[in-house]
C-alpha cells in the first residue's frame, strides 16, 4: 500500500496537472494511503492509482519514509513509547549508537504525527507491581485506544483472513489478560489493562465472524466517507462572495515566468481532515465529546492553502517570449496587458465551464461533497451569474444531506454495537445537518443516556425532540428516561402520562406509568 | 511456592486433583476412589458422615442425609426452585434469615454452603493426608451457568472449609483445560457435560500458545442424572399402582429405596441392554402382607422414558452453536464430561448432532478437577504460559424506573469486563440512592435474579440532580460481580451497603468457619485417640491371650503374683480409658500396656523348665 508524500521543493504549479490530479495532490500528506485516498476524494482506486503514478513521474510526489500510519497498532514495540515520551525518558539514544539497521529504526523513530504521548508522565509514578517498559506500554495504548480500528487494534491488515486474526489475538490477548498480573497490585493500571484486553477481545469477536466485519467494514468505510465529507464541506465557505478571487487571477509578473509567489513554499501541508479524537488535550482521558472546535483562522489558512493549491492546477496560456524593446517600453506593456487581460479571460471562462462540469458528473455520481466543492469554485469565478450562484447553494444543501445521512448510517451502527458515546456523537452530527429532525434529536438523548455521559445533554435534546414532534409518544418516554435519570421525578411522570394520552392503549406504557406513580408517591413520603 | 489443589465440587460426586511434577494427577480419597460422593450425613450420636460412607447409610437415616445440596446454593427462599425441592428432598429444608435456604439436620440448621464446606473440607484433608503437607488454596468449579449468587455461595464454602479460593472456573472449561494441556493445538471444540444435576454445554477455541477462549456457554441448572432416575421412579410407581394399588411414593423409605434402584438399573443399562429391577419386602399391602417389586428395565425402554430429557440437551446445544455463531461443522471435537454421558443413549444424540465421534481421551468424572488444578497451577506459576479467556453467562443490569431491566453487559462477554453508569439524586439533599443489580434474560426486572441491592451511602448534600455519582460494575474473572461507585465532581470513592442479598454476611461466614475449624481439631483428635484405640485394643487382647498361660508360668513367686495384679489394673484402666474416649488418660495408659505386652511375651517365649 503506497504512501505518498508531497515532494519538498517541487514547483507544484510549474506542473501540467488536470483538476483530478490537483485534487489528489492536495490530499496528499505522508500519513493517507493510496486507498484512503480513494475513500477520502471519492475517486475510483484506479484513477488514484493512475494519478499518483503520474504525478510520482512528474516528481510531485515521493513515498513517505517511515510510512508510519497515523496511528501505530498495539504490536509496535514498546519502544516506540520510549522514545517518544520526553519528559521522562532515559535520555535519547545518542545517534551516534549502533542502532539495527533501517527497518526497526523506522519503528523506533516516529513520524511527528504518530504516537504522541497521551497520557500524563506523573501516571508512570504510581508504585504498582508493573515494570517500567509494561507501564509505558500500557498507558500508551490504553489513550489511543478510541483511535485505532479494530484492525489496527490487533495490527493486522484490512484484508488479514480469519486465521491471520486469531492468531493476532491469541498473541496480544494474554499480555493484557488480567491473570498475567494475578494477584499482584496494580493500582490505577488495572481498569486500563482490562479496558485494552476488553477492546482486543471485541476485535477479535467482530473481525472473526463474517456478517459482523462486513458491517465493521462497511460502518468504518462510512466514517471515512463521512470525515472526507465534513472536511470538504467545512473548506467550503458557503459564503461566495468573499471567497478568494484570487484563485483564478495570477499576477501578471507569474505570467511572464516569473516565480509565483508560492512556487518556493516548501510542499503544502494541507491538513487531512483529523480524526477528531486527535485534536484533544494530551492527558484527557476520554475524548471529548465534540471535535475540537478549528479556529477561524486556521480555517481561512486552509481555505487559502487549498485556492492555492487549485489555482496550481490550472494549466496556464504560455506568453511569447518578451523580447526587449528598449525603444517603446510603453507600447509593449499595453498591447502585454491587452494580452494578458484576454488571456486571463479565456482562461477563466474555461476554467469557470470546467468546474462546472466537474460538478455537474459529481451530481451524477452523488458525490456531493465533491459536486458542493466544484461548484464553489465555478461560483468564486463568476460571482455575478445567479445561476451558478443558485447551483453551489443547491450543491451545498444536497452535500448537508447526504452527510447527515452518512452520519445516521454511522450512528445507527454505533449504537447497535452498544457504543453509546459514538453514537451520541454521531447522532447529534446529524442533528446538524437535520436540525428539525426529531427522531435524530431523540435519538441523542436516548444514547447519551446509555452512555450516561451527561445527562442534562441528554435532556436537552430529549426535550428538542418532543418540541419537534410533540405527538410522538416514544419521544415523551425518552424525555421521561431523562428526567428521571437527572432525578426529576415529576416531570418524568408528568411525560409518561403524556405519552399515555398519545397512545392510551398502549399496556406497556400503562404499566410503567402506574409503577412510576407507585415510586414516586414512595418517594415523596 | 504453595501448591494448589482442583476441586470439582459436583452435584452428586466430588473429585480432587493437583498438578505434579508438571502431571494433572487425581488424589484418591481414603478408600482409594477417585471421587467421592457429595454427601453429609449427622448420626444419631451426632458424628458428622461425608463421601462413601454418608451414602451407604443414606436409606436408613434419610432425613438426616444431605444429597444435591448444590442444587440450593446460592438461591432464595422464595424461589421455585426451592419449592421444588422441598417437595422431593427427604431432609428438611427451612428458610434462613436472610431469604435465604438452611437445612435441619438433628437438633441443628446449617447453611447450605456449610454443607457444601464439609465437602470440600473433606477433599481437603484427602489431599493433605497424600501430600503429606497443608493445603490452603484452591481452585473451585462450578457450571458455566451459575450466577452470581452461586458463585458468591460456592467461595464462602470454601472459606468456611478454610480454603483460599483463589478462582472459580466454570466445569466445561475446566475440562477443557485439561483436555487441551500440553497439547500444541488449535481447535475449536464442544464441551458436553451431563452431570447427575446440571447440564452444560461449552464451545472453546484451543488457540497456539495456550490461549482457552469460551466462546459461547449455557446449560440448565435443572437437567440431570436425577431426572432420568425420577423417569424410571415413576415408571416403577407406576407400574406397581397398576398392580397392587399401593402408592409407594407415600413411604419415605420405600422411596429411598426406589431412588438407589433407578439409579443402578440406569447404570447398568450403560452396559447391557436390559436389567432386573428386585426389591423384596417395599412395602406392605392394605391387608397388612408384604409386597415385592420386582420388573425387568430395558435400554431401549429407558430410552424411551427419557426421550425428552436428552432432546432438551441437545435443544441447548443448537441454541449455544447458534449464539456462536458456528455451524456443526467447524466443530473439531466433542468432549463428554459427567457420569450421565456413559449413557448410550446420550452419545448417540451426541454423535448424531455433531455429526462425529466424541472424543475418547478423557475420563468423564475426572476431567474437570484435572482442569481446575492446571488452572491452579497456571494461576500461581509465572512460567505457566497459559491463560483462560472465559465468558459470563448471563446479561447483567439493573432495574429502571418501571421496573424496567437494563442490560448493562451482555451474555458471553469474555470476563473480567466492567461498565460505568451515571446516577444521580432525585430529591434535594438525598444522601442514598438505591441501586437494583441483577442479572437474567428477561426485559421485566423482577423476573430476572436480583444480586443485591446496593446503597451508595454518605452522599453530598446538594439540591437534587446534582449530585453525579459513577456507578461501576465489574465482572471479575470468577464470574463475581462487585459495585464501585465514586462521586463524579469530587472524585471520592463512594461507600456501598449491600442488603437483600441472599448471601451469607461476612461475620457469618466468619463464624461457620470457626466452627469448621473446631469441627477438624475435633475430628484430628478423634483420627488420633482411634488410632491409639485400635493399638491399645489389640495389646489388651494379647494381654489376655497370653494371661493363663503366664499366670501359671509366674504364679509361685510373690513378685510374679505383684506383676499379675499390676497387669490387670493397667488392662483395666486402659478399657475405661476406652470406653470415656478419655485421650489423655489413654495415652497414659499406652506406655504401660506396651511395656506388660513385653514382659509377657518374654514370659512366654522363655523357655519351660
Ligand atoms: N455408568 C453410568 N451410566 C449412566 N449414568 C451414570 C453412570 N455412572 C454415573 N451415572 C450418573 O451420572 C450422574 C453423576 O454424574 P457426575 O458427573 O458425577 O455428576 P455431578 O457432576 O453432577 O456431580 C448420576 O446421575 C449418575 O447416576
Ligand atoms: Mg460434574
Amino acid at each position: 500500500m503506497r504512501v505518498p508524500r508531497p515532494k519538498s521543493g517541487c514547483d507544484v504549479k510549474s506542473l501540467p496537472l488536470s483538476p483530478v490530479e490537483g485534487f489528489l495532490l492536495s490530499r496528499i500528506d505522508a500519513a493517507t494511503n493510496e486507498r484512503d485516498l480513494a475513500t477520502m476524494t471519492g475517486l475510483s482506486p484506479a484513477v488514484v492509482a493512475a494519478a499518483l503514478d503520474r504525478l510520482a513521474q512528474l516528481g510531485a510526489i515521493e513515498p513517505a519514509a517511515g510510512a508510519a500510519p497515523v496511528s501505530a497498532p498495539l504490536s509496535v514495540s514498546p519502544r516506540v513509547a520510549v522514545s517518544v515520551k520526553p519528559p521522562r525518558a532515559e535520555p535519547p539514544p545518542a545517534p551516534a549508537r549502533s542502532e539495527p539497521p533501517t527497518s526497526a529504526r523506522a519503528a523506533v523513530e516516529p513520524a511527528p504525527r504518530s504516537a504522541p504521548v497521551l497520557y500524563d508522565a506523573a501516571e508512570l509514578d504510581e508504585i504498582v507491581e508493573i515494570d517500567d517498559d509494561k507501564k509505558r506500554r500500557i498507558l500508551d495504548l490504553f489513550y489511543r485506544l478510541d483511535d485505532l480500528t479494530y484492525y489496527e487494534v490487533l495490527a493486522v491488515e484490512r484484508d488479514a483472513d480469519k486465521k491471520k486474526i486469531k492468531s493476532a489475538y491469541y498473541a496480544i490477548a494474554p499480555e493484557f489478560h488480567p491473570d498475567r498480573f494475578f494477584r499482584k497490585n496494580l493500582g490505577a493500571f488495572k481498569p486500563k489493562i482490562e479496558a485494552i484486553f476488553n477492546r482486543v477481545t471485541i476485535a477479535h469477536d467482530i473481525l472473526t465472524a463474517k456478517d459482523r466485519r462486513a458491517e465493521y467494514d462497511a460502518y468504518l468505510a462510512q466514517t471515512q466517507k463521512n470525515r472526507v465529507m465534513a472536511a470538504i464541506i467545512e473548506q467550503t465557505p458557503r459564503d461566495v462572495a468573499r471567497a478568494p478571487v484570487e484563485v483564478a487571477i495570477a499576477e501578471p509578473a507569474s505570467i511572464a515566468g516569473a516565480p509565483g509567489r508560492y512556487a518556493s513554499e516548501p510542499a503544502p501541508s494541507l491538513a487531512p481532515p483529523s480524526r477528531p479524537a486527535s485534536d484533544r488535550p494530551a492527558a484527557s482521558v476520554r475524548p471529548s465529546v465534540e471535535p475540537g472546535p478549528i479556529s477561524a483562522e486556521a480555517a481561512r489558512i486552509r481555505r487559502e492553502t487549498l485556492a492555492r493549491k487549485l489555482s496550481g492546477t490550472m494549466r496556464r496560456p504560455t506568453p511569447p517570449p518578451v523580447a526587449p524593446d528598449p525603444a517603446a517600453p510603453q507600447r509593449t506593456a499595453d498591447a502585454l496587458r491587452v494580452r494578458h487581460d484576454q488571456a486571463i479571460a479565456d482562461a477563466r471562462r474555461a476554467q469557470l465551464q470546467r468546474y462546472l462540469d466537474e460538478g455537474k458528473a459529481a451530481l451524477v455520481e452523488q458525490q456531493f461533497a465533491a459536486a458542493a466543492s466544484a461548484y464553489r469554485i465555478a461560483a468564486s469565478l463568476a460571482p455575478d451569474d445567479a445561476e451558478v450562484q443558485a447551483r453551489f447553494v443547491e450543491a451545498m444543501r444536497l452535500a448537508d444531506a447526504s452527510l447527515a445521512d452518512g452520519y445516521l448510517k454511522q450512528a445507527q451502527y454505533e449504537e447497535s454495537q452498544g457504543r453509546w458515546g459514538e453514537a451520541a456523537l454521531s447522532y447529534s452530527k446529524v442533528c446538524n445537518g437535520l436540525p428539525g429532525n426529531a427522531a435524530a434529536h431523540d435519538r441523542v438523548a436516548f444514547t447519551t443516556l446509555k452512555s450516561s455521559a451527561n445527562i442534562r445533554r441528554a435532556v436537552e435534546f430529549a426535550r428538542r425532540a418532543v418540541e419537534l414532534e410533540p405527538k410522538t409518544p416514544q419521544f415523551h418516554l425518552t424525555l421521561a428516561s431523562a428526567y428521571q435519570a437527572a432525578g426529576l421525578e415529576k416531570s418524568a411522570l408528568g411525560e409518561i402520562e403524556r405519552a399515555l394520552e398519545l397512545a392510551p392503549g398502549d399496556q406497556k406504557i400503562k404499566d410503567l406509568a402506574q409503577q412510576v406513580r407507585v415510586q414516586a408517591q414512595k418517594s415523596a413520603n | 511456592m504453595e501448591r494448589v489443589i482442583g476441586i470439582d465440587l459436583g452435584t452428586t460426586n466430588s473429585c480432587v486433583a493437583i498438578v505434579e511434577d508438571g502431571v494433572p494427577t487425581v488424589i484418591p480419597n481414603r478408600g482409594g476412589y477417585k471421587t467421592t460422593p457429595s454427601m453429609v450425613a449427622i448420626t444419631e450420636a451426632g458424628k458428622r458422615l461425608v463421601g462413601h460412607i454418608a451414602k451407604r447409610q443414606a436409606i436408613t437415616n434419610a432425613e438426616n442425609t444431605v444429597y444435591a445440596a448444590k442444587r440450593l446454593i446460592g438461591r432464595k427462599w422464595s424461589s421455585p426452585q426451592v419449592k421444588n425441592a422441598i417437595l422431593t428432598a427427604s431432609y428438611k429444608i427451612v428458610e434462613g434469615p436472610h431469604g435465604d435456604v438452611r437445612i435441619q439436620l438433628r437438633d441443628k440448621t446449617y447453611s447450605v454452603p456449610e454443607i457444601s464446606a464439609m465437602v470440600l473440607q473433606e477433599m481437603k484433608l484427602f489431599a493433605e493426608d497424600y501430600l503429606s503437607e497443608p493445603i490452603t488454596k484452591a481452585v473451585i468449579t462450578v457450571p458455566a451457568y451459575f450466577n452470581d449468587n452461586q458463585r458468591q455461595a460456592t467461595k464462602d464454602a470454601g472459606q468456611i472449609a478454610g480454603l483460599d479460593v483463589i478462582r472459580i472456573v466454570n466445569e466445561p472449561t475446566a475440562a477443557a483445560l485439561a483436555y487441551g494441556f500440553g497439547k500444541n493445538v488449535e481447535k475449536t471444540i464442544a464441551v458436553f457435560d451431563l452431570g447427575g444435576g446440571t447440564f452444560d454445554i461449552s464451545v472453546l477455541e484451543i488457540g497456539s500458545g495456550g490461549v482457552f477462549k469460551v466462546i459461547a456457554t449455557a446449560g440448565d441448572t435443572f437437567l440431570g442424572g436425577e431426572d432420568f432416575d425420577a423417569r424410571i421412579i415413576d415408571w416403577l410407581v407406576q407400574g406397581f399402582r397398576e398392580q397392587h394399588n399401593v402408592d409407594l411414593r407415600q413411604d419415605r423409605m420405600a422411596l429411598q429405596r426406589l431412588k438407589d434402584a433407578s439409579e443402578k438399573a440406569k447404570c447398568e443399562l450403560s452396559t447391557s441392554l436390559e436389567t432386573e429391577i428386585n426389591l423384596p419386602f417395599i412395602i406392605s399391602s392394605n391387608r397388612n402382607e408384604a409386597l415385592h417389586l420386582q420388573r425387568t428395565l430395558t435400554r431401549a425402554e429407558l430410552d424411551t422414558l427419557c426421550e425428552d430429557l436428552v432432546e432438551r440437551c441437545i435443544e441447548i446445544c443448537k441454541q449455544t452453536l447458534e449464539d456462536a455463531r458456528l455451524d456443526r461443522d467447524e466443530i473439531e471435537d466433542v468432549v463428554l464430561v459427567g457420569g450421565m454421558t456413559r449413557m448410550a443413549k446420550v452419545q448417540d444424540s451426541v454423535r448424531d448432532f455433531f455429526g462425529r465421534e466424541p472424543c475418547k481421551g478423557v475420563h468423564p468424572d475426572e476431567v474437570v478437577a484435572l482442569g481446575a488444578a492446571v488452572q491452579g497451577a497456571a494461576l500461581v506459576d509465572e512460567s505457566k504460559q497459559m491463560i483462560l479467556l472465559d465468558v459470563t453467562p448471563h446479561p447483567l443490569g439493573i432495574m429502571t424506573f418501571g421496573s424496567n431491566f437494563e442490560e448493562l453487559i451482555p451474555q458471553n462477554t469474555t470476563v473480567p469486563t466492567s461498565r460505568s453508569k451515571i446516577f444521580t439524586t432525585s430529591r434535594d439533599n438525598q444522601t442514598a440512592v438505591k441501586i437494583l443489580v441483577m442479572q437474567g434474560e428477561h426485559d421485566k426486572a423482577t423476573d430476572n435474579e436480583l444480586l443485591g441491592e446496593f446503597i451508595l451511602t454518605g452522599l453530598r448534600r446538594a439540591a437534587k440532580g446534582q449530585v453525579e455519582i459513577e456507578v461501576t460494575f465489574e465482572i471479575n474473572s470468577d464470574g463475581i460481580v462487585s459495585v464501585s461507585a465514586k462521586d463524579l465532581e469530587t472524585g471520592q470513592q463512594q461507600s456501598i451497603q449491600v442488603t437483600a442479598s441472599s448471601g451469607l454476611t461476612k461475620e457469618e461466614v466468619g463464624d461457620m468457619m470457626e466452627s469448621a475449624k473446631d469441627y477438624l481439631v475435633e475430628r484430628r483428635s478423634t483420627d488420633e485417640f482411634e488410632g491409639i484405640r485400635q493399638e491399645a485394643e489389640k495389646l489388651i487382647s494379647e494381654i489376655e491371650r497370653m494371661f493363663p498361660q503366664v499366670e501359671q508360668i509366674v504364679a509361685s513367686s510373690d513378685f510374679g503374683r505383684d506383676a499379675i495384679g499390676k497387669a490387670r489394673g493397667i488392662v483395666e484402666r486402659s478399657r475405661q480409658a476406652i470406653v470415656k474416649k478419655d485421650a489423655a488418660a489413654m495415652k497414659e495408659q499406652m506406655e504401660s500396656l506396651t511395656r506388660t505386652h513385653r514382659m509377657f511375651k518374654g514370659v512366654v517365649a522363655r523357655p519351660q523348665g
